[in-house]
């Protein structure tokens, strides 16, 4: 799919696509960065006794490659793609596949997405979904919203793991 | 009618008000809401080059792109796909 997307965007621009340089672009996919803040909530949450996984339409080479160029391969317990059944989110199939991996409801699964439209097709599909939403865009207007919104992991940390709970007379 | 309270009184309502379990605690410190979480890869990852400019870097220099715009523009297209394809489920 990057490598489609690659193609359309270079044709859209006209600009000249050399094997060489649309090689480089996509290897470029392989060595993404992690945010700042990640590291640290992951090691949190699998303190905690989380089980972390992806579901992620990369395809699972550059799903590890990326993993392992960070470093963080040992804090998932799966990283996976929804190329294993041949799907893509925001197919309900490819949502389906953390249910049937983790081998858990799907009350006990939270999703955490970047994209707006992937908040949408998890919520849709039934997860509790919380929308790290960085880039603070505006929601898409599909009439179904994330249970919540946060700009960093603080928020997903403090999705799954529950805040202070003070009783309110 | 005046209302009189004992020390018992006292001390069971403090630990029913703020020691009971659930009450009070820590983000963390209580059993988590969920037994899994999944991620969106771009959750943990920067989506693409494009953002790593921001940590001074510039792949279109280095890749001798023209214009700042060619990765932006992967990036848009690459989730305008994911849009399309969407829109397509959700009929």
């Amino acid at each position: 799919m990057t490598g489609d997307a690659l193609d359309y965007t270079a044709e859209q621009m006209h600009l000249e696509l050399t094997s060489e340089t649309r090689t480089r672009l996509l290897n470029a996919y392989l060595t993404l960065k992690p945010w700042p803040d990640t590291v640290a909530a992951l090691k949190k949450l699998k303190a905690a006794g989380v089980r972390i996984i992806t579901i992620s339409n990369f395809s699972p080479t550059m799903l590890r490659a990326n993993a392992d160029n960070a470093g963080i391969s040992n804090l998932f317990d799966e990283l996976l793609s929804t190329e294993v059944n041949g799907t893509f989110k925001p197919d309900p199939r490819a949502y389906e596949l953390g249910m049937k991996r983790l081998h858990l409801r799907k009350d006990e699964i939270a999703f955490a997405a970047f994209g707006g439209w992937d908040a949408y097709g998890a919520k849709r599909f039934g997860y509790a979904t919380v929308w790290v939403n960085r880039f603070n865009l505006p929601t898409e207007e599909l009439g179904t919203t994330a249970d919540r919104t946060a700009t960093n992991m603080d928020g997903v940390i403090e999705f799954v793991l529950g805040a202070p709970t003070l009783r309110k007379w | 009618m005046t209302l009189r309270l004992s020390s018992m009184t006292i001390h069971a309502l403090f630990v029913v008000l703020f020691l009971l379990p659930g009450h009070a605690q820590a983000p963390g410190t209580s059993t988590p809401r969920f037994k899994a979480v999944a991620f969106d890869y771009f959750v943990i990852l920067m989506p693409t080059p494009s953002c790593q400019r921001l940590k001074g870097h510039s792949p279109e220099r280095e890749l001798n792109l023209p214009g700042p715009g060619a990765v932006n523009s992967l990036n848009t297209v690459f989730f305008a796909r994911s849009r399309t394809i969407m829109k397509t489920f959700s009929k």
